[in-house]
């Protein structure tokens, strides 16, 4: 029997493995707090016994059941796991965050043990409900030896699905989701979609596991699925690595391991050795939360560096803009010649909008030219960073409109406006710091295939071909700022004036051709924004249109074309260089107080 | 609040109302001590506390041990319970969280390892005490009856003192000048530390008053119940639900949170059976968190 014990030991090990693969997608890459595992867990065991079982509790009542074979159960519980994970996104995706995210699932999982406890008639209560002798496909499962191979082969592919998901462009937009939805939907990539199907992904996962362990232990019942288990998963989730999937699988078997070993070496009995267990990975969970947060193998790691992932580019890290720059050079252009009048690409008329009692911009108008690039400039609180929220739909304008290539953006929120090409560059530069450079500037790409979970599966191929693709080009923008030196550096651990840089760089990628910066050279080494200064030249060259909010009289003097300028939420003067610099008052308004 | 209208208040469904409203300002009482007692912890130094359901449960059976185990009288267990739970508050603030934050972990972090912290502290209790519910017998307890209404004394001392706690609490944080510095470090802890509030001990006081507020909470349950290893699971996690339900801004809301979650128990067992009144909450939490995640009661102090 010693062989059915340790098979019996390893399936236990499998179920919990894949549990955590798949809570790592949720938790580890999309950043998503979920304490809802065990009753995803739960309710795919419960989905799968309700269909299969012959309808009779332990003390013979009889129950609802369809009496389907195991395959169908467990269709179902995928089915019904899935829908209940999207439910649980519904609120999820959109506002509820953080805190309320955790209040959220752990609200779902009292919920679904007080329903399956009551709701005696479909679950038998507390009594639970008893499974039949597993078969699949026609083939009588009959020993514990036998069923492990079941458990193992779906742990495997679990394993399987989620290592796609994690490494698929999918996947980094995952983790751009965790670091900064508001980045992401100003790179025209929306998130409402990803992370709800990552939720009902990740649900069905879990309760397919419940409904191939159901099947196993032939058994459901409440106490099975309690917090504990919860916070188990989480545990390995945490100390395998989030983000890294390897780390799950390899902290589950350690951790799922604990109990056989406790109870092996006889020191314990069988009944103290699940509270020990309980014990000893709650410590670890602690212990490892202060002194290695990112984990056993933090995201990113490999034992074999191996795909241009997190591919080290030998190169030294000196900030070489000469000989790769944008487009064509268009030399030292220092003074300015005026340009042809070029066809209007954004029309901003009239924008008005005020907080409360403050009107933080009134009947605010100007035009933006193809090449041309324009300076919103004025004191601190004039209005200028308003402006920008309302012409990329962050912000809805009381009144007044935006017009992008003669077509009214009103109401569009900022991914359809990032999509429709103007696109914002952040003050506070809002990289995603979690990740590499070359990961940030690559999500900045648009019409990515592999974005779309069913294509990472179904067309692998042209998943892979764009990825290359898409990880040339990121490559190429990166180079063209001068930031391919540290591509592969994680985001965090670069100065400022680099992640400025990368965030440019990803600007870039996005193809957009109107371009709203928001001081741009603010914080910045001077080298750096001598770089910064030319890139932006050599973009309006290109034939960008280009807005920017800069302090700066430097920066402003060398760039624009014209000025706006703006005061106490209106626009008091506009013109060249010259002519704002020759009017006394605006001179006074901007050097005065 | 669902009151029953129309031909239901008439004779004895009248003393079955004021009944269940006796009932309900228990509860409600309760609910509010344990909401405050997470919201100031919460609020203050933004940590999603769980291990709370820990303390609780070292409070119960602190009350055991002094009481049963030492058989010293009932208002030294009382002692017992709130010097414990305001230790165990601290010991986990100070040894963990304060570490944490200092290392600069993620909230996803702090909270990990405060579900560590329950998970294991929790088994220990099982480990030392055994799965068996304890007991504490000898509280003078006597029911008073008015009319056909009835209320017992251990249910009248509960609901004073939690009353009374939360009382107290308000009063400290609104006319002292420790409460003004937790209401600063909760309003903005890093301009608290730049005007010389020092920042650990105010997070140190909290997690003293409120661990000390969810031992009182667990003394009554133990002497009117019992203790067990998991004691401090639900009613935490009800506490929890009342601070968002009430709001996070203030501690009138968190309060008021409490007595409302109370009451819904209550009178939705007027209706419903008592497992459906805990789904009717999860409802209502549900739709406050989506469509009001302010609370009930709005705070221009707080997120």
């Amino acid at each position: 029997m010693a062989g059915s014990y340790i098979a019996d030991l390893a399936s236990q090990v499998a179920f919990l493995v894949a549990l955590s693969v798949s809570l790592n997608i949720l938790l580890g890459f999309a950043g998503q707090m979920s304490m809802a595992t065990a009753a995803f867990y739960g309710l795919g065991a419960y989905t799968c016994a309700v269909l299969t079982s012959q309808g009779a509790s332990l003390t013979g009542e009889s129950l609802f059941a369809p009496q389907l074979p195991f395959l169908g159960g467990f269709l179902g519980a995928v089915v019904v796991t899935f829908f209940a994970g999207l439910a649980v996104a519904a609120p999820a995706a959109r506002r509820v965050k953080g805190d309320y995210l955790i209040l959220l699932t752990l609200a779902f999982h009292f919920l679904f043990i007080t329903v399956t406890s009551t709701w005696v008639d479909l679950t038998g209560g507390p009594n639970g409900i008893m499974l039949p002798p597993l078969s699949l496909l026609g083939f009588e499962i009959k020993t514990t030896d036998q069923a492990f191979w079941l458990a193992f082969a779906w742990a495997v592919i679990a394993t399987i699905i989620c290592w796609k998901i994690g490494g698929s462009p999918f996947g980094r937009l995952l983790r751009g989701i965790r670091e900064d939805e508001i980045a992401l939907h100003a790179l025209g990539k929306p998130t409402v979609w990803p992370k709800s199907l990552t939720f009902g992904i990740t649900a069905a996962i879990a309760g397919a596991t419940g409904a191939v362990s159901a099947a196993y232990m032939q058994f459901v019942a409440p106490t099975t699925y309690s917090l504990d288990l919860a916070i188990l998963v989480a545990a390995c989730v945490a100390l395998g690595g989030a983000g890294n999937i390897l780390g799950s699988v390899l902290a589950a078997i350690a951790i799922g391991s604990l109990r056989p070993i406790l109870e092996n070496t006889g020191l314990l009995s069988s009944d103290t050795a699940v509270p020990w267990q309980t014990v000893i990975y709650g410590a670890i969970l602690v212990l490892g939360m202060v002194f290695r947060p990112a984990g056993l193998l933090p995201e990113g790691f490999s034992f074999r560096r191996r795909g241009n992932y997190y591919k080290s580019v030998p190169g030294d890290n000196v900030i070489a803009m000469a000989g790769h720059s944008y487009i064509e050079p268009s030399g030292a252009r220092r003074v300015k010649t005026p340009k042809p009048v070029s066809e209007v690409v954004v029309e901003v008329r009239d924008l008005t909008k005020s907080f409360g009692g403050l009107q933080a911009t009134r009947d605010v108008s100007f035009k933006l030219r193809k090449g041309e690039i324009v300076a919103l400039i004025g004191p601190n609180g004039a209005g200028k960073s308003t402006i920008f929220n309302q012409m990329t739909g962050a912000i809805r304008p009381d009144r007044g409109d935006v017009l992008l290539r003669g077509q009214s953006v009103l109401g569009a929120d900022p991914v359809k406006v990032a999509k429709l090409g103007m696109a914002r560059y952040f003050q506070h530069v809002r990289i995603l710091e979690g990740m590499t450079a070359i990961d940030n500037v690559a999500l900045g790409v648009p019409g990515q295939t592999g974005e779309a979970l069913s294509r990472v599966f179904l067309t692998p191929s042209a998943v892979a071909k764009r990825e290359r693709e898409v990880q040339a080009e990121a490559r190429k923008h990166l180079k063209d700022v001068g930031a391919d030196g540290y591509a592969d550096q994680i985001a965090r651990d670069l100065a400022f004036g680099q992640q400025k840089l990368i965030a440019f760089a990803r600007l870039l990628a996005t193809g957009a051709d109107v371009l709203l910066l928001d001081e741009p050279t603010s914080g910045v080494d001077p080298r750096s924004a001598q770089q910064i200064i030319e890139l932006v030249r050599e973009l309006a060259a290109s034939g960008k249109t280009i807005c920017i909010v800069e302090h700066s009289l430097h920066v402003v003097s060398e760039l624009a074309d014209r000025i706006v300028f703006m005061d106490a939420g209106a626009v008091v003067g506009e013109g060249t260089v010259e002519e704002i610099t020759g009017r006394a008052d605006l001179v006074e308004l901007y050097f005065g107080t | 609040m669902p009151l029953p209208t129309g031909p239901f208040i008439l004779g004895e469904t009248m003393t079955q109302l004021i009944q269940l409203i006796t009932f309900g300002i228990v509860q409600g009482l309760t609910y509010a001590l344990l909401a405050s007692s997470f919201w100031i912890i919460y609020s203050t130094t933004r940590t999603f506390h769980l291990a709370h359901s820990l303390t609780y449960a070292i409070a119960g059976y602190a009350v055991y041990v002094v009481s049963v185990q030492l058989a010293m009288p009932l208002w030294i267990g009382l002692l017992a319970s709130l010097l414990c739970s305001a230790l165990a508050g601290c010991a986990i603030e100070f040894l963990l969280y304060d570490k944490l934050r200092k290392r600069g972990s993620t909230v996803l972090g702090i909270f990990l390892s405060s579900l560590g912290v329950a998970a294991a502290g929790t088994a220990l209790l099982q480990l030392i005490f055994g799965p068996m519910v304890k007991q504490v017998p000898g509280f003078p307890n006597a029911t008073l009856s008015m009319g056909e209404v009835t209320v017992t004394t251990l249910q009248l001392t509960g609901s004073a003192a939690a009353l009374v706690t939360i009382a107290a609490l308000y009063v400290l944080l609104t006319f002292t000048s420790i409460g003004n510095a937790v209401t600063a470090v909760r309003t903005n802890p890093r301009l608290s530390m730049a005007v010389g509030i020092r920042v650990e001990s105010v997070s140190l006081l909290v997690f003293a008053i409120g661990s000390a507020m969810a031992g009182l909470a667990a003394y009554f349950e133990t002497i009117s119940f019992v203790a067990y290893p998991t004691m401090g699971l639900q009613p935490v996690m009800f506490g929890v639900i009342a601070v968002f339900l009430g709001g996070i801004g203030s501690v009138k809301g968190a309060a008021l949170g409490g007595f409302v979650l109370g009451f819904l128990l209550v009178f939705s067992g007027l209706f419903l059976s008592q497992n459906l009144g805990v789904i009717l909450v999860f409802a209502v939490l549900l739709v406050i968190v989506v469509f009001r995640p302010d609370g009930l009661v709005r705070s221009p102090i707080g997120r």
